[in-house]
């Protein structure tokens, strides 16, 4: 049976012309022999040809148009299929075409971070009013702020706005929270008269000079519930212009004891000269505010209506002149005095440098612009040289014999920052006829009955000497601390700031 | 359509055009899509024609050969010029046409259905205008899958061994042996018709 099965597969192949030469011999000599297998040969011829005889299909005319219809709905499926189930090409492929826009068309993206950098300042900007309002400003205030750089935010927590100058020269502001026995050291307003010898009228005038600026200073100095501060650069030209008013009405009142204060006579304008260089600040309305918060500093242009504060700083004062309570002002929260003005609200100068240490966050604006008045750099630095003279001769000393002779003792006091205070001086003088004034004017130049100034080299000496001395005196105690309480942990050495 | 008009416009496209499938291929990879229009309206019938043979009935014959030319132009990429292109489109017919089968044999546990087209009539009722074309179709369908593809690649579309093993990815010997089987079949079943096929 498999032999003929064999057999007949070999017919099969033989109609197909599948065989090769040797088969198909071997079967054409068979079929030749083999009338049953020649019957088998024609009725698989008969099939073969049936089924090559088959009708086709009719062709279809519509088959390419519905087939292309179809190949394009599949493109289309397998895009949407390929990002739904490969979300992760999706997102990569989302990400591309971001990256592809926002390198092509920044401006998209930066438009988007200006309008979310405007919302954020919203918050922040809303409601911003001058600080006046909120603390009043006295004129020991402003003669504070003048010549000790400081200015008082909010009584209860003690902040304050510093406006210096740091060691490389560059102006600086600084809100913080100072106690107010800190300011003990200042120069203040009180030993600045006394040490003119200033009459009534004098006094007066001297207030009415400071007092003039108050309504000036409240529109450089914004805050709000959000605590945020906004400062205008220009205060600066502000502080540089009431000093030198100051300096002038200093000179003109009492000409002898400006000398004897200053030593170093700050090179003064003219009346005239000054008085135009005061208006010229006056009238500079600079809007671009450096706004500090809690949180970010930035740069913002606000409009603060000078015309309503001016109106409003005169209501403040009357109250308060009419009042017997400190702040009698009552504050009208209707008045909108500042206007942030969005359509520009967004500094483009983003190169900030932040140092962030332990105790404190500096943030440097390269472009920090403070705008230009001519002619005001020389008597700055003048006046500076001046009030640092000034600071040094401020030392209370009260000459007290102890019964010994060439020997006395005297209470030290001074403004410098690193200085000892209250501390009781023994020392030899040189020989000195207690008698005779003239003799002691010889060592010390006196201003009034407990103020001196020191002339004497030797002095000086003796001084130096029990600087060192009680710096021994600081080390033993230590020492002495030290050994009275061995677990103290060791002072923790400082870390360095880091700079961002 | 006459059969030997088809099979020879047919032939005409393929003597004229063998290598120029691989060119229309490479035209279309590298992005002509007319290109790919012109090797669907060189081949759709000879897919049609496989479709409707193997699968004995008219109802899927779009939707499997649409499904082809998909497949093909989907992966036409990726064809490698180391065959004839209509060994690889058959192929990919007779695999689609597999599939097909494959669903209506599930189909069919859970809905026994019997298709009129696959029932042969017997030879008493035939009437006198009778195609004896349409009981030769009825038979064939009738054949197992795996026997009545070799046979119809052979025997209506003129393949070789040599091409319809590579379309079906089996040895020579099994198309040959299955080929003979596929016609002993036909016979059986078309034994009782022999005074008509005559």
């Amino acid at each position: 049976m498999k032999m003929n099965n064999k057999k007949l597969e070999n017919i099969s192949a033989f109609i197909d012309d599948e065989l090769n030469n040797t088969d198909k011999n071997i079967i054409s000599d068979e079929l030749k022999n083999d009338i049953n297998l020649q019957k088998e040969m024609n009725s698989l011829n008969q099939l073969k040809e049936l089924v090559n005889e088959l009708k086709p299909l009719p062709q279809d005319p519509y088959f390419e148009t519905r087939l292309f219809e179809k190949i394009k709905q599949e493109k289309a499926r397998s895009w949407h299929a390929f990002f739904l189930n490969k979300p992760i090409m999706a997102i990569s492929a989302v990400t591309l075409i971001l990256m592809v826009v926002f390198k092509f068309y920044p401006s998209i993206f930066t438009g988007f971070i200006d309008e979310q950098k405007a919302n954020l300042m919203d918050i922040y900007a809303a409601n911003l009013r001058p600080f006046i309002l909120n603390v009043g400003l006295s004129s020991d205030d402003i003669f504070n702020f003048a010549f000790n750089k400081t200015i008082t935010l909010d009584k209860e927590k003690n902040q304050v706005l510093f406006v210096g100058v740091d060691e490389s020269g560059k102006d600086y502001f600084e809100v913080k929270f100072e106690q107010p026995k800190n300011f003990e050291k200042n120069v203040n307003m009180a030993s600045f008269v006394k040490s003119l010898k200033l009459n009534e009228n004098q006094k007066k005038e001297f207030d009415s000079i400071l007092l003039s600026y108050s309504s000036d200073l409240a529109s450089q100095i914004l805050v709000n519930d959000n605590k945020t501060v906004a400062v205008n650069p220009n205060i600066l030209n502000y502080q540089n212009a009431l000093r030198a008013e100051v300096m002038a009405f200093a000179s003109r009142a009492n000409k002898d004891a400006f000398a004897r204060i200053f030593s170093v006579s700050p090179d003064l304008q003219s009346n005239e000269d000054l008085t135009k260089l005061v208006k010229n600040i006056k009238s500079v309305n600079n809007k671009n505010y450096l706004v500090i918060t809690p949180d970010t500093i930035f740069s913002s242009s606000l409009d603060v209506d000078r015309a309503l504060l001016s109106a409003e700083v005169g209501r403040m004062k009357n109250q308060i002149k009419n009042s017997t309570r400190e702040l009698a002002y009552i504050n009208d929260d209707s008045k909108v005095f500042v206007k942030w003005e969005r359509e520009n609200p967004v500094s483009k100068k983003n190169d900030l440098k932040i140092v962030v240490s332990e105790d404190f966050c500096k943030v440097e604006i390269p472009e920090f612009s403070i705008p230009e008045i001519p002619s005001f750099g020389n008597i700055n630095s003048a006046i500076e040289s001046a009030m640092s003279q000034f600071r040094e001769m401020n030392v209370s000393i009260k000459i007290d014999s102890l019964g010994k002779k060439n020997s006395y003792s005297f209470k030290y006091k001074s403004t410098e920052k690193d200085s000892p205070k209250g501390f009781e001086v023994r020392t030899n003088m040189p020989d000195i006829h207690l008698k005779s004034l003239d003799s002691l004017q010889s060592i010390f130049k006196f201003f009034n009955d407990d103020t001196v100034m020191f002339n004497s080299k030797e002095l000086r000496k003796e001084m130096e000497r029990v600087k060192k001395e009680m710096e021994r005196f600081r080390e033993e105690m230590e020492k002495m601390r030290r050994e009275l309480n061995p677990n103290t942990t060791p002072t923790k050495k400082e870390k360095s700031p880091i700079e961002i | 359509m006459n059969k030997n008009k088809f099979n020879e416009d047919v032939q005409a496209q393929t003597i004229l055009t063998l290598d120029d499938d691989f060119s229309l291929i490479k035209r279309f990879n590298n992005g002509d899509e007319t290109a790919f229009r012109t090797l669907v309206s060189r081949h759709k019938e000879k897919v049609r024609n496989l479709i409707y043979l193997t699968l004995g009935n008219t109802d899927a014959i779009d939707d499997i050969s649409q499904d082809v030319f998909v497949s093909v132009y989907r992966k036409l990429k990726t064809f490698r010029f180391e065959s004839q292109f209509t060994t690889w489109l058959y192929r990919i017919t007779v695999n689609k046409c597999r599939d097909h089968l494959r669903k209506i044999k599930i189909r069919s546990i859970f809905s026994p259905f019997t298709n009129e087209e696959d029932t042969l009539i017997a030879p008493e009722q035939l009437p006198d205008d009778f195609d004896i074309k349409i009981i030769v179709r009825q038979a064939i369908a009738k054949l197992p899958e795996k026997l009545k593809v070799p046979l119809i690649l052979k025997d209506f579309d003129g393949l070789s061994y040599q091409e319809i093993s590579e379309t079906m990815g089996m040895e020579i010997g099994t198309i040959k042996s299955r080929i003979f089987r596929a016609r002993e079949g036909l016979k059986k079943i078309l034994a009782p018709y022999q005074k008509e096929l005559l």
